[in-house]
């Protein structure tokens, strides 16, 4: 591919590019004129020029990373380089993106490159073994931007291909709902729009995979005509369940959709165009769509209104891997060919990521995987502190076993680009140990004096600013919308620990380790401290408050012949306390009582009252069990009454007897009464199954900024502060009251 | 816009009802004053939907029959519209009456143009259930035949003869567009629920996607001399006939 073929490419594109603030006066002007020009400039087609502009570049950019500069000289600099990043990123377009993801990898190196070479003269060892291990973890962060970069730079965002008009052309579809342990009121809905999906009726066949082997699931699957199956084993969890149903099956294409992910009608006719349009297709994933809050989200009550780290592992990251053919199976939400499947025998079963190493898998024989970006189904996300970092265990041990078994980056069959993602993934095992570091760094300094940086405040501010800066901008530019920086870090952070230790000994040797099925649907009853979780943060926070004390001692009394130094640590430790202080405010979970899955829907609806009037309202959020309205008026209604609400989709209305559990208000909450099975389908199909049930989803998102994240960080923090002392304090007294007793 | 006629094959449909409340809601779209009803329905009933005195002798019937334009008789209603009910009249004024509009088939279209309404103003009539002289005459002046139905097997049955005659009607009015309204709908019903899907199948996008719910605070309100719109602002029915009016007053949509 030459870069007339990517730049064209880039301009079909760049009409769908996605920015924070679109203004249509940056659409056009002297900038974009004259990018088109270059883009157009018939030179580019003549041999050798592209690889001789290209080694030109790469020339400039490491005079540019190595020429040694003053202080002053070093500002000026950052300044230029810096004004003309934040003025160009008002314009849209990739062609913008790509000049402010160099602008970035330039000021990064040479922060590097500078710190390399001149801030590593150290006096002592313990000075030096210090700032190396600092020095190995910006290392670290520096390749894992680099990489990122790579992989998000241009996301494909394909689009779905519509189906022939003749239904024969249309490939049979086995949709696998693998189940274990899960209540049957999460599988219930599933299952239902999975039948409800648009296809031609003798083409769709449905399975309910019960590992559970329960009677409940076998009558249920019996009452809607689904098949039913089950084996006598566990073996392999998941992906065992998935292939012990491939012999008993033989659709060409195989939908497989967790028990709690409720698929949109829309879903396989999204899908499987792809598959008509491309022989060598071998899978298509859609995002893992989350309609509960997970911790995080739920702590902070920022539910929809900032990404969460689903939608960014199946959002910029799968859209950008699929540029380079390098997109991978989430285990859910996705449909597979038959045949490729069984070439590579079956869904992996050798590590406990079964969903990536498949597409590992296929995509070493050849075959190639797809990302649509277009929300087709919706899940449970998990519910605790504990399950989200048990998940999230389970996806860095399964990554280090790929490795050890499979390992993608040597191994055959796979194009450099396709390694190069891969890297990313495994890179991003080892990220627990830098982020340790950078949170512990400055209390070297604070602590025992050690000085790991051997440089003037000033001389790092003028290097380290910039580096830090312009990875913010590029990185807001090129995730958009996916990844609100300081919730990234947060996150990052609270789950560095965990990740570190498993995936470690998962390298070691891929058996050890364990892994618990994330608990979804659950309920956490009681505000549960999760101690073995915090601890670690609990102690490094200790320590971070010990240091900010010394630190003011330093800075006015004991060294304040370098007060600078002081207080740019002392600077570096206030933003580790906040980030701490935020993980432990999650640690400390909210109460969540309610026994049963809610979602926010926002729905216009109608409540019929028993006298027969009727209130035109809109129903807010959304269980099996029932319902919450908003009335647009006070209306006085007895507990208990009859009623029936009415949910409004489109021209469709559905109806569902209830009856009124809460009133107060505005608010109305009613349980949904004992239902027929048409009515259950009905219900489900006005939450679900609607083809525009997720569109508008992301549409009240607030577009990434910085300093908002930081007030909210804060303040939670803050709160979550102060509830953590009164437990403590709880504790005492309640032990206290024990000792009394006897 | 322009004339809206409300019709039916059968009659306890509803449809004065509806007019009357249609009537408020566009008012409230398009300003006080923009919206005039008038009542050819013998039944008289139209105006104490729009809370106004029976006792008026000021009527459609009587100004017809001392050959007078209906100019300084309409009435302003409490609700933002202007109403000229069909009058009380004896059977030989009733009679009288309809051999004038059996004679001149184009009175009411006169009418319409003495007063000045039509244009930028909405006119909705109300017309008798079934085939009448009165429904002859606003075919001959409609924009747009409103056809109210009930979600049942009554309704159903008398389609088939409001097509044919509508398809007559269509070789001299090529450009009156018709529009089925489904009123009293209560989806919680099962009759209800497969007629109205009955209903959809067979009229397909000639049936408006906007129906009209069963509300019991409908028939309250006339009770209390009201339209559903002042009665009950927050019960569905007045949000169906907002909607509906929005609907039927923007061309693009339809």
């Amino acid at each position: 591919m030459n870069l007339r073929s990517i730049l064209l490419r880039w301009r079909e594109w760049r009409g769908l590019a996605v920015r924070s603030r679109i203004n249509p006066r940056c659409l056009r002007g002297l900038l974009n004129d004259s990018e088109n020009r270059l883009v157009e400039w018939s030179v580019w087609s003549t041999p050798g020029v592209l690889v001789a502009t290209a080694l030109a570049c790469l020339v400039v950019l490491g005079l540019l990373v190595t020429i040694p500069f003053t202080r002053t000289e070093q500002l000026v600099f950052s300044l230029v380089i810096a004004s003309a990043a934040l003025y160009i990123r008002r314009y849209v377009g990739t062609f913008v993106t790509l000049v402010l993801v160099s602008l970035s990898v330039l000021v990064s190196t040479r922060y590097l490159y500078w710190r390399f070479s001149t801030s590593m003269q150290v006096e002592s060892s313990v000075d030096l073994l210090l700032g190396l291990g600092l020095l190995a973890a910006e290392f670290y962060a520096w390749i894992i931007l680099i990489i990122g970069f790579f992989q998000t730079i241009w996301p494909l965002k394909r689009k779905p291909v519509p189906m022939p008009q003749d239904l024969s052309k249309w490939p049979t579809v086995d949709v696998f709902i693998p189940s274990y342990n899960e209540p049957l009121s999460i599988v219930m809905p599933t299952v239902i729009a999975a039948l409800a999906m648009d296809w031609p009726r003798e083409k769709l066949k449905v399975h309910l995979l019960d590992d559970g082997r329960r009677d409940d699931f076998r009558e249920f699957a019996a009452s809607v005509d689904v098949t039913y199956m089950t084996r006598s084993s566990n073996v392999h969890a998941k992906a065992g369940n998935i292939n012990a149903a491939l012999p008993h099956t033989d659709g060409e294409l195989i939908a497989i959709v967790d028990c709690d992910h409720i698929p949109a009608r829309t879903f396989l006719q999204a899908t499987a165009g792809l598959f008509l349009q491309d022989r060598q297709l071998a899978m298509v994933q859609t995002p893992r769509n989350v309609l509960s809050p997970d911790p995080f989200e739920r702590k902070f009550q920022l539910f929809r209104l900032m990404p969460n780290e689903a939608e960014l592992s199946c959002g910029t990251v799968q859209d950008g891997n699929d540029l380079w053919n390098a997109a991978f199976f989430c285990g859910s939400c996705a449909v597979v060919r038959r045949t490729m499947l069984l070439e590579i025998g079956g869904v992996a079963v050798e590590t406990v990521t079964e969903d990536a190493h498949t597409a590992l898998k296929l995509q070493r024989l050849g075959y190639s995987t797809a990302y649509l970006g277009v929300i087709q189904a919706a899940g449970l996300a998990a519910e605790s502190l504990s399950a989200h970092v048990g998940q999230r265990i389970r996806w860095a041990r399964g990554t280090a076993q790929i490795l050890r078994i499979d390992n993608p980056l040597f191994g055959k069959g796979l194009r450099w680009p396709q390694r190069l993602c891969y890297l990313n993934a495994v890179l991003h095992l080892f990220y627990g140990l830098p982020r340790v570091i950078f949170l512990t760094a400055p209390l070297f300094y604070l602590l025992f004096e050690v000085h790991i940086i051997q440089a003037s405040a000033d001389l790092l501010a003028v290097y380290a600013l910039p580096h830090l800066i312009h990875a913010g901008i590029a990185n807001s530019r090129v995730q958009g919308s996916h990844r609100h920086p300081f919730w990234a870090e947060v996150y990052e952070t609270a789950l560095a620990w965990y990740i570190m230790v498993p995936s470690t000994l998962a390298m070691i040797n891929p058996k050890w380790g364990q892994f618990n099925v994330t608990a979804q649907g659950g309920k956490i009853d009681r505000e549960s401290f999760d101690w073995k979780i915090s601890l670690p943060y609990l102690i490094i926070l200790a320590l971070n408050l010990i240091g900010i004390a010394i630190g003011f001692g330093r800075l006015f009394w004991w060294n304040s012949h370098e007060f600078g130094m002081v207080l740019f640590n002392l600077l570096w430790t206030a933003y580790n306390l906040t980030i701490l202080v935020a993980i432990l405010s999650i640690a400390l979970e909210s109460r969540h009582v309610r026994p049963h899955w809610r979602i926010q829907v926002n729905l216009p609806a109608m409540i019929k009252l028993p006298n027969g009037r009727t209130v035109a309202c809109e129903a807010e959020d959304f269980s099996d069990a029932g319902l919450a309205i908003k009335l647009p008026v006070e209306f006085p209604v007895g507990q208990g009454s009859p009623v029936k609400i009415s949910i409004f989709r489109g021209e469709r209305e559905f109806s569902i007897p209830a009856a009124v559990v809460f009133s107060q208000g505005l608010v109305l909450r009613v349980r949904f009464e004992k239902m027929n099975l048409d009515d259950y389908r009905a219900l489900v199909a006005a939450m679900f199954s609607r083809a525009d049930a997720w569109k508008g989803w992301l549409a009240e998102r607030d577009v990434d900024r910085r300093l908002p994240g930081l007030r909210e960080v804060l303040g939670a923090g803050i709160d979550g502060f102060g509830r953590f002392i009164r437990r403590i304090g709880m504790t005492a007294q309640w032990r206290r009251l024990e000792i009394w007793k006897k | 816009m322009g004339v809206v006629v409300v019709a039916s094959m059968k009659g306890g449909v509803g449809k004065t009802s509806v007019t009357a409340n249609l009537a408020v809601a566009m008012a409230a779209e398009l300003g006080a004053g923009c919206v005039s009803t008038i009542d050819l329905d013998p039944q008289n009933a139209l105006h104490l939907h729009l809370g106004l005195d029976t006792s008026e002798r000021q009527s459609v019937c009587q100004q017809a029959l001392r050959h007078r334009s209906w100019r300084g008789v309409m009435m302003d209603s409490p609700f933002g519209v202007t109403c000229l009910p069909y009058g009380v009249a004896n059977e030989p004024e009733r009679k009288a009456f309809e051999d004038i509009l059996a004679a001149e088939p184009d009175w009411l279209q006169r009418q319409l143009t003495q007063v000045g309404l039509g244009g930028d103003d909405v006119v909705l009539i109300d017309m008798p259930p079934g085939p009448s002289v009165y429904l002859n005459q606003g075919f001959a002046c409609a924009d747009l035949l409103l056809i109210v139905l009930l979600p049942d097997a009554g309704s159903y049955s008398t389609i088939a003869a409001m097509e044919s005659w509508i398809d007559q009607i269509a070789l001299q009015r090529p450009d009156l567009q018709s529009v089925y309204l489904l009123n009293q709908m209560d989806e919680s019903v099962r009759l209800n629920r497969d007629m109205g899907e009955v209903l959809r199948q067979r009229l397909n996008t000639r049936l408006s996607p906007i129906g009209i719910h069963r509300d019991e605070a409908a028939s309250e309100a006339l009770a209390f001399l009201q339209p559903v719109l002042s009665y009950d602002p927050a019960c569905q029915a007045t949000h169906d006939f907002q909607r509906l009016a929005a609907f039927l007053l923007e061309p693009s949509t339809r």
